[in-house]
């Protein structure tokens, strides 16, 4: 059954909906999801909009949790092997050199860890940053601070910031996802004192059956059909409470929020369903969880997501670095691999800003507290990311560490200022995309933070 | 009393300073040091600067010697000792200390002019009196908030249509007629009745009380009304949620379990709910609720009555940050500060406030309070446990788990004195060869093909053994540790004699010593041979395992404590585990060697104490209460708030805006008690105003000063200033009771008005600033589900109190369902679900989607008001959530729903449950359309997906059939979905 025939009230409901949308001066596409604030406060708290014309329309940032090591990955020592027998400087230990060749790849000519063959492909893409550092070496601070700018304290994180820049394309998905999850929990999503609106949505696991990863997305006491007409009852009955209130901001924006989540019902299950895809580019991702992960936040960003966060794999590799490591890095290399070459085919790469790394790297020395085969502890002083896409200058290496990766020596990035750097990319002024709470106008970097101007196109 | 002068001592002593002694000197500073300040620094160092940075002031030759955060800026005659000369060269290790920032450094010769000038001791003639507070102190100086509060005269205005009922409503009609507007019409009745049953105790009157009152005509009809919903048990529970949103109440720390010896739950968080919904109930004055909050355990009536206790919840149940004290207390400044007096105190606690009068000494001042104060644990008894049946089943479950835990810790030494046995000599061999000697340890052992973890234990044990030898001779280590002290040249001749010694010694082991003297041994190495034979043979006769590196199954200890027929191998087996053998490793050596392979489990099972301690109806009832140390003591200033870097010591005083810069100091304990006095107090300017403008707003959905957390400098001006001043005072005046309060405020015919929107009104003030008509205001997530449920029929208001229900994730409670994951689970409180939501575990970690989805506070900082979106995700709650197809199922089966009356009864029914009034004809007339259509219309089944398999213990369930909702409970959703429920007029 056509749910249009079901439709006679809509056609008044339908002109309202416009009045309302015209008296609040946005197009349809400017509403977000979450865009559709019934506080007195809406103006204040809708998205600002960019400050300049961004590069990068829509992040998707790639967490390896638990802190891959930088000197087996992206940060090449060739040099640390001729110290065998002798002391790592300053915090002493024997040195442990990285555990995999690495080979010169692209055009570039970039050194790419022999374990990443599919990532390398595309590292004409990417600019690595060698020169990586925070605040401290303990994961959960870490990585909340990774997403948030702040270990401790309760801060938004940098895609609800996002968000609340940006607002989203798709009023039918959430503006910002997160895909999988970790330490720290909501601490890494969530919106804190900015609007519950640009919190991000928390999807666990996406080879759960759909239901499992929107609350409430389907019906068990009612077809669809029913449902529509159970709306368009409902609609009538708001509709005329509406007009004895003059219709109201925040009703409208009820009204609205029914029609959102009927779609989302279609729209929202279809996103998620990866076999809507054909089939070469499932296997171009491969059928595993990170496979998953990464086809559907392309699938997500493709909709208008703003932010997708997608937690990769556990590199907190205390012992037997080697074997470990390789193991996390064949579970990425194929799907973000593919994510690269995906984008880039569909012509998405060029607006779409890829992150990937973790909260923290790995020291040059064995972890003598662990047993087994020799791993590496937590390393807060120098790590490796990278960055590649929407706005981001690739098939470059950014900063320098010394002989043993043990600490930078040369153009220091902070978390801060990388966060700086992402926001730059979507087209804000770091200290300018603030938010007043308690009295101060809060923002992303604190009172931290420079745009790592080398990185940009 | 001493007097102390909380200023004296923080000043920097200015002695070293130089004044300009020659002209010379004073013209190399104006020519070479001033232009460069000017032009370089001043920017953000002086008092014309936007922002001050770093607290530092150069435009004066104090400000330059008093510094800022990280200290003087310059030590006259010492160059390199100056902050000023290291920061401009470049040299520190922070590189944000580079000046002046992100720019190249001043060329060389600058460079030397500035050492010159400090060398020849910074002479500055700048004598003037700087600015030297980051805020603007002018400002702050005449800032309304902080001035006291006195009670205005009630204005005097022509009221024509008589809409004054009460003097709140002469200031509000003052305000309106100044901008040329009058206020709305009455609402009517059944809004009324509507608006403040929901707003004084979160639910929807019934279709019965609505009847009643409508009818009743009396001219106190209304104040009647209000009197019974505020002496109802449920406005408690409904205020008292208002407050926890304050207090940023949670069931948990928001930690995580791992490795941390404190369980993430808050055993006993709910005595303080329960404590503040009593306090709400019985009316406790809020000023003697303040005193209970901060310090009930220092007021002399808690001596008797423990009950109040409790109330100390609200400094103690935050949030824990891993244990980090400092952000504890922190957050305790925060909710104290912003909570009760709407000042971000917390601001300061890196520099000094930016914008009010609120310097990093004051936040110090207030951190020696909290550190000087300590958790009791296990927190005080608010009542001793009546012994009875319940009791001792709590009893006898807090016993068995700690029996768990001993068989946990058991089997896991166990376990390792299995591994031992399986090659006792080459062990013993190894540790002695090994020496003292311990990083390489592992690694010796490994090479030689023992198991690393069970190496180290031993090398603990036989250190141990060593040094009780004196006191106690094991039975089987001692022979080994004897023979261990000879020489190796010297071995063959001693070790006859030691071997007759050790016979002749009583306790002692005689297989061993048997085994051992079988071998003649000429070497450590053949007693080492006889003890892996003798104790290989014991651990075959018991058949005990291999030992497996990383195993968490331990070996149960029956195994080991049961006799063995062969009477050699049974005395080994008593002397190896006896109770006080040196052969069972200690706990200590065990978790020192396992580390959190040891102690996660074992920290799962002692968070079942929390767990039980939280649940068990059994359970002695406690306060998360605080108490002051022994040895209060005063905190030093950290500067930039890092811990390392100490400031100056600051005695414990009150804010020096509220209270001075003369005041006492805090002497009496921690100074809680006296801090709580300067807060609960008449003097307090913020106090008074901040709750009025809380219980404003909770009732009006609009603060009189919009930001109800921060009456700073940077807040909104109140929209009616004089009316919160007259309102703070009457209040004040009336016994700081709450109930008047909400008397005051819902008996006014400001709060009475009609909602409904006038042209010259949104013409006006569209945003309703000056209140010509009634705010409509969104049911919060707690008033949707407590409606939802009472519709229903569902909702518990008998289960009041006590331990937490356990929302589901998706609904905020599932129907029909009883929760049983485990046997402490099964208590009723913990499963029953119909409860009021303000029962709900709060789990800081991980808050129901739901609570999220309805904008309930977040738990981890005190929130003042929360901000209501609107998101589908609320639709998809109400359209498709197995907790409403319940309840509209549950409203048809309603024994007073007219299941056999006409249509046109049961829409009418429907209508005054669900929306408190009467159908309109064509309201009536879409409903039975509807009805009929749905009908006549028979839709298939076919598309709506079944319910998912769940699988429970006994394999995969079958999948519930899927229970289609039929016309009638479809039209019933349509009604709970409606604006007109949600948004109240």
């Amino acid at each position: 059954m056509n749910p249009s025939q079901h439709l006679p009230t809509l056609s008044d409901f339908f002109a309202t909906r416009r009045q309302f949308l015209h008296r609040f001066g946005m197009g349809f596409g400017a509403l977000s999801l979450g865009s559709l604030m019934t506080q007195s406060s809406a103006a204040s708290s809708g998205p600002v909009g960019p400050h300049f014309p961004g590069k990068a329309r829509r992040v998707i940032h790639i967490f390896a949790p638990g802190g891959p090591s930088h000197l087996d990955t992206w940060d090449p020592k060739p040099g640390m092997a001729a110290h065998a027998g002798t002391e790592v400087p300053l915090i002493g230990g024997a040195p442990l050199p990285p555990q995999f060749k690495f080979r010169k790849s692209g055009q570039s000519g970039i050194e790419v860890s022999e374990i990443f063959p599919k990532i390398g492909e595309a590292v004409d893409d990417i600019a690595v940053i060698r020169s990586m550092n925070t605040d401290i070496p303990a994961h959960d601070f870490a990585t909340v601070m990774m997403h948030t700018g702040s270990g401790r304290l309760v801060k938004p994180s940098l895609g609800s910031w996002s968000l609340y820049g940006l607002g989203s394309e798709n009023q039918n998905l959430p503006g910002f996802v997160a895909l999988g999850g970790g330490l720290g929990g909501a601490s890494n999503w969530r919106s804190a004192f900015l609007p519950g609106a640009y919190q991000g949505t928390l999807v666990s696991s996406v080879s759960a059956p759909v239901e499992k990863i929107i609350a409430n997305i389907q019906s068990h006491h009612a077809s669809k059909d029913d449902q529509r007409r159970q709306l368009d009852l409902l609609q009538s009955l708001n509709q005329r409470h509406a007009e004895q209130l003059r219709n109201e901001a925040a009703l409208e924006a009820r009204i609205q929020s029914f029609e959102l989540a009927f779609k989302m019902q279609t729209e929202a299950v279809e996103v998620f369903d990866v076999s809507k895809e054909p089939e070469n580019i499932r296997a171009l991702y491969g059928d595993t969880e990170i496979g998953r992960r990464m086809l559907i936040a392309r699938r997500l960003v493709e909709n208008g997501v703003r932010f997708v966060q997608v937690w990769a794999g556990s590199w907190d590799h205390h012992t037997d670095v080697k074997n470990n490591l390789l193991k996390q890095a064949e579970s990425i290399d194929q799907p973000v691999g593919a994510l690269l070459k995906d984008l880039r085919q569909r012509g998405m790469l060029q607006d779409t800003l890829v992150v990937w790394g973790g909260e923290f790297g790995r020291t040059p020395r064995h972890d003598r507290g662990a047993r087994g085969e020799p791993g590496r502890d937590h390393h807060h002083r120098a790590f490796s990311t990278w960055m590649a896409g929407g706005g981001i200058k690739g098939g470059q290496t950014y900063g320098a560490t010394d002989d043993f990766g043990y600490d930078v020596v040369e153009n220091k990035v902070h978390v801060h200022d990388l966060h700086a750097t992402i926001l730059h990319l979507l087209g804000f002024d770091h200290e300018k995309l603030t938010y007043r709470y308690n009295g101060r106008d809060f923002r992303l970097t604190d009172v931290y933070g420079n745009v790592v101007k080398a990185l940009l196109a | 009393m001493v007097k102390t002068h909380i200023l004296a001592g923080l000043l920097p002593l200015t002695a070293a300073m130089a004044a300009p002694s020659d002209l010379a000197q004073l013209d190399f500073f104006e020519k070479k040091i001033r232009p460069v300040l000017v032009e370089h620094c001043y920017e953000c160092h002086s008092a014309t600067a936007k922002h001050i940075r770093g607290g530092l002031l150069l435009d004066t030759r104090d400000g330059v010697l008093k510094g800022g955060d990280s200290g003087p800026a310059l030590v006259p005659g010492n160059p390199r000792d100056s902050l000023l000369i290291i920061g401009i060269r470049h040299e520190d290790k922070d590189p944000d200390m580079a000046m002046p920032p992100k720019k190249d450094r001043l060329p060389d010769h600058i460079l030397a002019d500035f050492e010159e000038w400090v060398r020849m001791g910074a002479p500055d003639p700048r004598t003037g009196p700087t600015r030297s507070t980051a805020w603007d102190p002018e400002k702050a100086a005449n800032h309304w908030a902080f001035k006291p509060v006195v009670q205005p005269a009630v204005p005097q205005v022509s009221d024509p249509k008589r809409f004054i009922r009460n003097p709140v409503d002469a200031f509000i009609l003052a305000e309106l007629q100044k901008r040329q507007l009058a206020p709305s019409p009455k609402a009517s009745k059944a809004n009324l009745i509507r608006r403040v049953s929901f707003d004084l105790t979160g639910l929807p009157p019934t279709a019965a009380e609505v009847a009643a009152f409508v009818s009743d005509s009396a001219p106190d009809a209304y104040e009647k009304l209000v009197d019974r919903l505020l002496a109802s048990p449920q406005y408690g529970e409904r205020w008292a949620r208002h407050w926890l949103d304050v207090a940023r109440y949670a069931d948990t720390t928001g930690d995580r379990v791992i490795g941390k010896l404190r369980a993430p739950v808050y055993s006993h968080a709910w005595t303080y709910r329960d404590y503040v919904i009593r306090a709400f109930n019985q009316d406790l004055p809020y000023d003697r609720f303040i005193l209970e909050q901060i310090a009930a355990d220092r007021l002399p009536e808690t001596e008797k009555d423990k009950a109040p206790l409790a109330a100390l919840g609200f400094l103690t149940l935050g949030k824990r940050f891993m244990g980090n004290i400092n952000d504890v207390i922190d957050d305790r400044i925060d909710v104290v500060t912003k909570g009760l007096m709407g000042l971000t105190g917390a601001c300061a606690r890196c520099h000094d406030h930016k914008f009010d009068p609120i310097p990093t000494r004051d936040y110090y001042g207030l951190h020696g309070i909290f550190a000087s104060s300590e958790e009791p644990d296990p927190g005080p008894l608010l009542s001793e446990p009546v012994s009875n049946e319940v009791h001792q089943d709590y009893l006898a479950q807090r016993a068995k788990i700690t029996k768990e835990l001993e068989e946990y810790t058991q089997s896991q030494a166990a376990r390792l004195t299995a591994g031992m046995l399986e090659q006792a000599g080459e062990y013993l061999l190894t540790i002695q060869e090994a020496g003292n000697s311990s990083s390489s340890f592992r690694n010796i052992a490994r090479d030689r093909g023992l198991k690393a973890e069970v190496a180290a234990v031993w090398q603990e044990q036989v250190r141990s053994a060593a040094a009780a030898q004196s006191k106690r001779k094991d039975p089987l280590l001692h022979l080994w540790l004897a023979f261990a002290t000879l020489k190796p040249e010297q071995f063959a001749e001693k070790a006859p004699s030691v071997l007759s010694e050790l016979a002749a010694t009583p306790g002692l082991n005689p297989v061993l010593i048997a085994g051992i003297t079988q071998k003649g041994p000429s070497s450590i190495r053949d007693v080492a041979a006889a003890y892996t034979e003798c104790l290989g043979q014991l651990h075959k006769a018991l058949q005990l395992p291999e030992f497996v590196s990383r195993s968490r199954t331990g070996i149960d200890t029956a195994k080991t404590q049961s006799p063995l027929p062969e009477p050699d191998m049974e005395r080994l087996r008593q002397d190896v585990f006896a109770p006080d053998s040196c052969m069972i490793p200690e706990e200590r050596a065990v978790a020192k060697v396992f580390g959190v392979q040891f102690s996660t489990p074992q920290a799962q099972i002692r968070a079942k104490f929390a767990t039980l301690d939280q649940n068990h109806p059994g359970a002695p009832q406690r306060a998360m209460a605080l108490v002051d140390r022994a040895k209060p003591l005063n905190s030093p200033v950290f500067i930039r708030g890092e811990p390392g870097n100490r400031g100056p010591v600051v005695p414990r005083h009150f804010p020096t805006l509220l209270g001075g810069s003369e005041q006492e100091a805090y002497t009496k304990g921690s100074g809680r008690l006296e801090l709580a006095r300067s807060i609960a107090s008449r003097q307090n300017p913020l106090t008074a105003r901040v709750l009025v403008n809380r219980v404003w707003q909770w009732h009006f959905g609009q603060g009189i000063v919009r930001t109800v957390s921060d009456f700073g400098t940077r807040s909104e001006a109140p929209t009616h200033p004089e009316l919160l001043d007259w309102m703070a005072a009457w209040f004040m005046d009336h016994g700081w009771s709450l109930k008047q309060l909400h008397k005051l405020l819902v008996t006014s015919g400001t709060y009475q008005q009609d909602s409904r929107p006038t042209d010259r009104g949104l013409k006006l003030d569209p945003t309703n600033q000056s209140l010509w008509r009634a705010n409509i205001q969104r049911l919060d997530f707690e008033q949707l589900r407590d409606t939802l449920l009472s519709f229903g029929g569902n909702l518990d208001l008998y289960d009041a109190g006590g331990a937490p229900f356990l929302p589901s994730a998706g609904s905020g409670s599932e129907p029909g369902s009883k929760r049983s994951r485990s046997t402490q689970d099964t208590w009723s409180s913990r499963n029953n679900s119909n409860r009021r939501t303000v029962y709900a575990m709060i789990d800081r970690a991980s808050l129901p989607e739901m609570f999220n989805t309805f904008d309930f506070a977040n738990p981890d900082i005190s929130t003042g008001e929360r901000v209501l979106t609107t998101v589908p995700q609320q639709a998809l709650f109400l359209l498709n959530s197995p907790f409403v197809g319940e309840q509209v199922r549950r409203i048809l089966k309603r024994p007073d729903f007219p299941k056999d009356g006409a249509a046109p009864e049961k829409v009418r029914f429907l209508f005054e449950l669900i929306l408190q009034r009467r159908p309109q004809p064509a309201e009536l007339e879409d409903a039975l359309r509807f009805i009929d259509l749905e009908t006549a219309n028979p839709e298939v089944q076919a598309e709506v997906p079944a319910v998912e398999a769940r699988s429970g213990k006994n394999g995969p369930r079958k999948p519930e059939s899927a229970p289609i909702l039929t016309p009638w409970e479809r039209y019933t959703q349509v009604l709970l979905m409606t604006n007109e429920l949600i948004y109240l007029e």
